[in-house]
């Protein structure tokens, strides 16, 4: 080889170097449109029908008016103005979008606890949360300084809510309500609720003020991503609520490749409050799925109501039962917690066993799906698999508890039959 | 003149004397009017929006007067704060307290016993079970469950018992008292009833059934008005036009009778009248006591016993009692408030105690 011929090949090598570096640097001043492209961003205009509303969907828009036909399966969101056609006005949307010009946007949500296309004020600039999925979901995107107002029940988690409580007032003592005096003087005009009808049954009190109630999916796996991606577009803290997704994203990407090493799948039944057994249309059937179970309910319900000396939930014999409750992030007493949830299921076939398990449901839906794999699958996921990813989530996402908590020490996540007397 | 005609002077006496007597009982049911209007001022001034005393008469002013104001602003959630959260719950307790106190009156004077109230014939434990049965066993008699089905619930439960007292009252022509020891029968008999689907009920339910039997104005709503104002108009035209009549029943059936009064059929109409004012009051606001029981017995000791003036003057006193004792309930603690049924027994106990101890007459004497 003359010297010729290696400085040509030193020259591509550097020319293919240089260029991978610069696709690589490229692609992250892109932003995160790369990373994800699961059609997850709620918001009409989202012509991509991505995770993300940016010049990409301005571009959609005009190669659809040019080309003069909108391929409606591919860009579902792509008018923006919701006027039934993509012109130019629908362009002009998207691009005052993507400037972050105040304006009223068309999204997904739910009216009467049924999906339907509603709007809001965009930006959300603060706003009152109902429910604690909703507010776990505006914590994990960092949103919790927009947050005025609070109906989080009698008593809620004082550690993990710990800063919406110091900032925000409290509208009600229910998570189903918020008093509309209080929400009056809080200077807002936005209430953010769960997507069932019984949270915030006085909405048209707020409406016929202005004020708009956006109700989010926010238990289930992948509509609460989507409600995250959704609301930080709207509240404009894309950034944060893209990275909360692609940590639950990876976090299910890597259950996922776990459970791929299963050989047999185990039985079980989720139960949440006292006694209610979910269904196959309730969230934690498909939270237990989703750890890699296969969940044996059979009824089309949400739950069902499992009375004591009840004979129908021998007919169910899971090898496991995950009983979710309200625990919170403080101090729990867990032989009373188990006493009085377990002893109504000690005749099941998974409690005599030591397969009964109480599992602490204040926590983003994504770590129960950890902590329940790991309960399946201990051999697989290894010890102490859902308190690191849940240490990963405190220490990323919550700025008032990041370095300060310590899951494996201070939380309760799982309760089993090893754990008490 | 004739010489059996009193003398002018007397005559002038006489005239001045009840001209006196008029006075003295309108006074009383103008002042009551007048307290009403005071206490649901200060009534409407409780909330979570700062709103003066003179200014919730203002906004209520210019709300009739149809000013309207931009949504969202200040002058906006004012304007609904005071007429569609606030007044609801006073006009509640005004209708209720109203409502109560002439079932009280009627149940009083057709029952010819001081010991008497609304609740006589059984309706609150029929309500209760009615409501217990909704809230625990998610039956309701209508096609909604939730508010409405607990509300027509209690109302259909309640006039079961009323029901069985009229008919018992009809068929076998029993006395007075027979009639209270039935309406007691019957109430023990809900009662068990009650209980019996209590003990099944989780904690939840439990306390949810229990705070609906206490009675409370929290979360009344305009809807809820009309048919307590309807039933208890009625009712009050009923019995104030017929006052007389229960005048009459007072004396005793027999001479009733022999005044030209079917004593038995007007008693089985007064029943009615009661039962469905009462119900229709407790069905939404759960079961508040003492009102219908102490209301007429303190007008009676100002005014007298003429039903004439004692229903009229009862509907006011009761509204008073009412509304204040919401007041009270409201403002004793800082946190939350105390339900009118609790205030109402923790009053109306030691009231009805003094009230019967203070009387010179004998027991019972008091009609």
């Amino acid at each position: 080889m003359n010297r010729n011929q290696i400085i040509a090949i030193a020259a591509v090598i550097i020319l293919a170097v240089a260029g991978a570096a610069v696709v690589l640097v490229t692609s992250g001043d892109d932003g995160p449109s790369d990373m994800d492209t699961t059609g997850r961003l709620m918001v009409y205009g989202n012509a991509t029908n991505d995770d993300y509303l940016d010049n990409e969907d301005v571009k959609c828009l005009e190669d659809i008016i040019s080309s003069g036909t909108w391929d409606k399966e591919a860009s579902p969101l792509a008018d923006a103005d919701q006027d039934g056609s993509i012109t130019e006005a629908d362009v002009d949307m998207v691009k005052r979008l993507v400037n972050g010009e105040s304006m009223t946007v068309y999204y997904n949500g739910y009216s009467g606890g049924d999906p339907a296309i509603c709007k809001v004020k965009y930006p959300i600039v603060n706003c009152v949360v109902a429910g604690t999925n909703p507010a776990m979901i505006l914590k994990s995107i960092g949103c919790q300084d927009l947050v005025v107002g609070y109906a989080l029940g009698t008593s809620p988690d004082t550690v993990y809510f710990s800063d919406i409580i110091a900032n925000g007032e409290a509208v009600s003592d229910s998570i189903l309500k918020v008093d509309e005096e209080i929400f009056s003087e809080l200077g807002t005009r936005t209430i953010i609720t769960q997507d069932s009808a019984s949270y915030i049954k006085n909405e048209s009190t707020f409406v016929l003020s202005g004020a708009d109630v956006v109700r989010i999916a926010a238990s289930n796996t992948q509509d609460s991503l989507s409600s995250a991606i959704t609301l930080g577009f709207l509240m404009q803290r894309e950034e944060s609520a893209q990275a909360y997704a692609k940590y639950c994203d990876d976090l299910l990407a890597d259950i996922e490749k776990k459970l791929e090493e299963v050989d047999e799948k185990v039985t079980s039944l989720s139960v949440t409050m006292s006694n209610s057994v979910g269904g196959t249309t309730s969230d934690y059937y498909d939270a237990t799925t989703r750890a890699g179970s296969i969940n044996i309910a059979d009824w089309n319900t949400t739950t069902q109501k499992y009375e004591e000396g009840a004979e129908w939930i021998h007919q169910y014999p899971a090898q496991f039962i995950i009983h979710a409750r309200t625990l919170g992030y403080g101090e729990i007493d867990i032989q009373k917690t188990w006493t009085s949830n377990g002893e109504l299921f000690s005749d099941t076939h998974a409690y005599k066993n030591g397969n009964y398990y109480i599992l602490n449901g204040n926590i983003p839906v994504h770590l129960r799906v950890a902590y329940m794999a790991e309960i399946f699958y201990p051999d697989i996921f290894g010890e102490g698999y859902g308190d690191k990813a849940h240490q990963e989530y405190v220490d990323e996402f919550l700025d008032n508890l990041s370095g300060k908590y310590d899951v494996s020490e201070q939380f309760v996540g799982v309760i089993s039959a090893s754990d008490v007397s | 003149m004739s010489e059996c005609n009193p003398p002018v002077e007397d005559v002038e006496s006489i005239k001045e004397g009840y001209r006196k007597y008029l006075l003295r009982k309108t006074l009383f049911i103008v002042g009551c009017c007048i307290i009403v209007f005071a206490l649901a001022g200060v009534a409407c001034t409780l909330g979570n929006r700062d709103i003066g005393f003179l200014e919730v008469y203002q906004i209520i002013w210019e709300h009739i007067q149809g000013v309207s104001y931009e949504p969202g602003s200040p002058e906006w959630w004012d304007d609904y704060s005071v007429v569609n959260i606030r007044l609801p719950r006073i006009v509640m307790a005004i209708i209720a307290g109203m409502g109560l106190a002439i079932g009280g009156v009627a149940m009083q004077s057709i029952m010819s016993n001081p010991l008497a109230d609304p609740y006589t014939t059984g309706i609150s434990s029929g309500a209760c079970f009615g409501a217990v049965t909704a809230l625990i066993m998610g039956f309701s008699f209508s096609s909604i469950l939730g508010q409405y089905g607990i509300v027509t619930n209690a109302f259909v439960c309640s006039l079961v018992p009323a029901l069985a007292m009229i008919f018992i009252s009809r068929i076998s022509r029993t006395s007075p008292a027979t009639l209270i020891l039935a309406g007691t029968a019957l109430s023990y008999i809900f009662n068990a009833l009650t209980t019996l689907i209590m003990i099944t009920a989780d904690d939840e339910k439990l306390q949810t059934a229990y705070l609906w039997q206490i009675g409370s104005f929290e979360d009344a709503m305009w809807s809820e008005i009309p048919l307590m104002l309807v039933v208890t108009v009625i009712g009050s035209i009923f019995l104030i036009f017929t006052a007389n009549k229960l005048n009459l029943l007072i004396l005793g059936d027999e001479s009733a009778k022999s005044l030209g009064l079917d004593a038995s059929k007007y008693r089985t109409l007064c029943l009615i009248a009661l039962s469905v004012v009462t119900a229709s009051v407790i069905s939404f606001t759960g079961i508040i006591g003492f009102v219908g029981l102490v209301v007429p017995h303190i007008v009676r000791m100002i005014l007298g016993s003429d039903n004439k003036f004692l229903v009229p003057a009862s509907m006011a006193l009761g509204a008073v009692v009412l509304l204040a004792a919401d007041l009270v309930g409201r403002t004793l603690t800082e946190v939350g408030e105390l339900p009118v049924g609790l205030i109402m027994s923790f009053i109306g106990g030691p009231v009805f105690l003094y009230i019967i101890l203070r009387q010179k007459k004998g027991y019972g004497e008091v009609f």
